[in-house]
């Protein structure tokens, strides 16, 4: 019991990292296409915390173990598919990217389930993903 | 970005449907449309290329670029075991065709050629990984494989071949839209659907 407190108090002090740019880059996938704003304003919402470079930290963010968890989540989820570099990606790598965009939100694989249980608003309506996709998939056919 | 150099590969598409354009190297549009046009039911283990037809592909086929055999041999063996639904064993096949992949070096590409070389590896490369993250899920292998072998098309339309292969394409495969995949054989082993449907395709060119 005593080592357990101790070892919840001690890994408190594990440095996070932080994931912060306010500043929307000229590289975002926003200055690639012209995406409907409600698009945006999902994928913003919901998939930006760990898929760009600002993320929007929870309460319990402040936390570890929590915090751990959430950096290896941006960490993995940055070098998988970052929005905010996307202009950078080639024509190949975009299609590609969007391509896997479709398929992880159809198989109900994205937003992480675990993720969104924590956020209320982060999760995304079934009608919601729809829209989302079927935009994603306009962008295959250019 | 479809420029690509038609003096490296020669097309024989079952058919017919583009023998006359086969020869002429000028014609850019001349690549990656073909499996997508079809209507044509043959079955390609009776189709005869004419002998001037082969000529013209032979003399089409001058210079390689590199080669690619250790990463078509990795890919081979990686479809090999998706067609007997092995997922662990296409993961290792993946793994080592990574290796190969970046370990790959061509020569004499154009500006142009070496920019898209360097975009199908990097994009080859990821797909490949994917393929051997995923033991655990065929589906997402096979998902992977789809744009992997766009890679490989691709990537063997500019650096050329010494192997004769084969574009085999199922219109079941990717969930019906429709999937292309490289082959060594000319018999059908269909990397998608398994041992579900192992025959279900058609070589839609021969690359050589």
């Amino acid at each position: 019991m005593v080592v357990s407190l101790v070892a919840l108090v001690g890994i408190q002090f594990i440095p996070a990292n932080l994931n912060k740019q306010e500043v929307i880059p000229t590289s975002d996938i926003r200055h690639v296409y012209d995406i409907p704003d409600k698009v945006l304003n999902i994928l913003e919402t919901s998939c930006y915390d760990c898929h760009s470079n600002n993320t929007n930290y929870p309460w319990y963010s402040n936390i570890q173990p929590a915090r751990m968890i959430m950096d290896h989540h941006v960490e993995e989820g940055k070098e998988e598919l970052n929005f905010n570099e996307f202009k950078n990606y080639s024509d190949r790598r975009k299609k590609n990217k969007i391509k896997s965009i479709i398929s992880q939100i159809e198989d109900g694989n994205m937003p992480i389930p675990s993720y969104a249980l924590m956020h209320n608003d982060v999760r995304v309506s079934a009608d919601d993903k729809k829209e989302v996709m079927k935009w994603f998939k306009t962008k295959l056919k250019d | 970005m479809k420029q690509f150099n038609l003096k490296l590969i020669a097309m024989a598409v079952v058919g017919g449907l583009l023998f006359t354009s086969c020869g002429n190297s000028s014609n850019p549009d001349n690549n990656g449309h073909h499996e997508h046009q079809e209507g044509m039911d043959h079955d390609h283990s009776t189709h005869q290329h004419g002998e001037s037809t082969e000529r013209n592909v032979t003399s089409n086929n001058g210079e390689q670029k590199g080669d690619l055999i250790p990463v078509l041999e990795k890919y081979f063996s990686m479809n090999a075991h998706l067609v007997s639904d092995d997922a662990s064993s296409a993961a290792k096949s993946s793994e080592k065709m990574v290796t190969a992949l970046k370990a790959f070096k061509g020569t004499g590409f154009t500006a142009d050629e070496q920019t898209e070389v360097n975009e199908i590896l990097e994009s080859a490369i990821e797909n490949a990984e994917h393929i051997a993250e995923n033991a655990g899920e065929i589906s997402h292998q096979r998902e992977h494989l789809v744009a992997l072998s766009t890679d490989m098309k691709d990537l063997i339309a500019i650096v050329g071949t010494s192997q004769k292969l084969y574009e085999d394409f199922c219109p079941m495969a990717n969930n019906n839209e429709g999937a292309m995949w490289i082959s060594n054989k000319e018999e059908i082993h269909n990397p998608y659907m398994g041992s579900k449907m192992p025959k279900c395709g058609k070589v839609n060119r021969v690359i050589e």
